[in-house]
């Protein structure tokens, strides 16, 4: 029987509950702004933004999230180089994801963004499943 | 994240993480690879755990270690690998080393 040295702490619900209090609360602000003080497509973008950080910082930590390793269940390399193409792969569509809305005409924002992030989701998912590069 | 630069820091401990990203690999295994005694390498094994880059698991008389880095750590580790950057000053050497040898092979 396999014995963890190192066991990874079991993770904790406060983390993402304050991420999304405070996503709700940016949205609820940029929302009262808005239009006197600040312009819908300035709210817009600073929304896409958030989001594509948010996603950035949960995707960072895919690789990190390891389960125990139990003998003969599990090929635990293809288990580390999954996870390590999932992180990379939805990070740089994170990352894509916040400099659409950054930078992108506003009109395309929306189809740019999801177009950036839903093809890094297509990669995790076609690599899952045995269709895409194995390293 | 102080600890983590300091891992990083040492070319030898860069080594070990680069071999671990193909997968997991026994403490006698990684030890093959380098021309240090067994208490150098666990010393090197026990920096890079204090900082979280990898984890060991235990079975009988081996110790399997296994990467566990962030995507953002594995970026500043190809960062020092290419630039072959001394991100603390003074750590570059050899860690102590120590009493014990834990993780025999």
């Amino acid at each position: 029987m396999m014995t963890d040295t190192a066991q990874p702490s079991r993770p904790s619900l406060v983390v993402p509950l304050v991420t999304a209090a405070a996503l709700i609360t940016l949205s609820l602000l940029l929302r009262a702004l808005t239009p006197e003080h600040l312009d819908p497509d300035h709210a817009r973008r600073i929304l896409g933004v958030a989001m594509g950080a948010l996603v950035v910082f949960y995707s960072n930590a895919i690789p990190k999230a390891l389960t125990p390793m139990m003998p003969g269940r599990r090929d635990h390399a293809a288990d580390q180089a999954h996870r390590r193409f999932a992180g990379w792969s939805l990070v740089l569509g994170g990352l894509g994801f916040a400099a659409v809305w950054a930078v992108a005409p506003i009109a395309h924002a929306t189809v740019l963004s999801v177009a950036v992030l839903g093809t890094a989701l297509a990669a995790v998912i076609a690599r899952v499943v045995g269709i895409g590069p194995k390293r | 994240m102080t600890a983590v630069f300091k891992a990083l820091a040492d070319p030898t401990r860069r080594k070990v993480l680069q071999l671990l990203q193909n997968g997991p690999m026994t403490a006698g295994d990684l030890a093959a690879h380098f021309e240090v005694t067994k208490p150098t390498m666990s010393a090197h094994f026990a920096v890079l755990m204090a900082a979280e880059l990898i984890q060991a698991e235990k079975q009988g008389r081996t110790i399997t270690y296994r990467l566990r880095m962030s995507v953002l750590e594995e970026a500043l580790l190809g960062f020092a690998q290419a630039f072959g950057l001394q991100l603390t000053p003074g750590d570059d050497a050899a860690p102590a080393p120590t009493a014990s040898t834990p993780d025999s092979p």
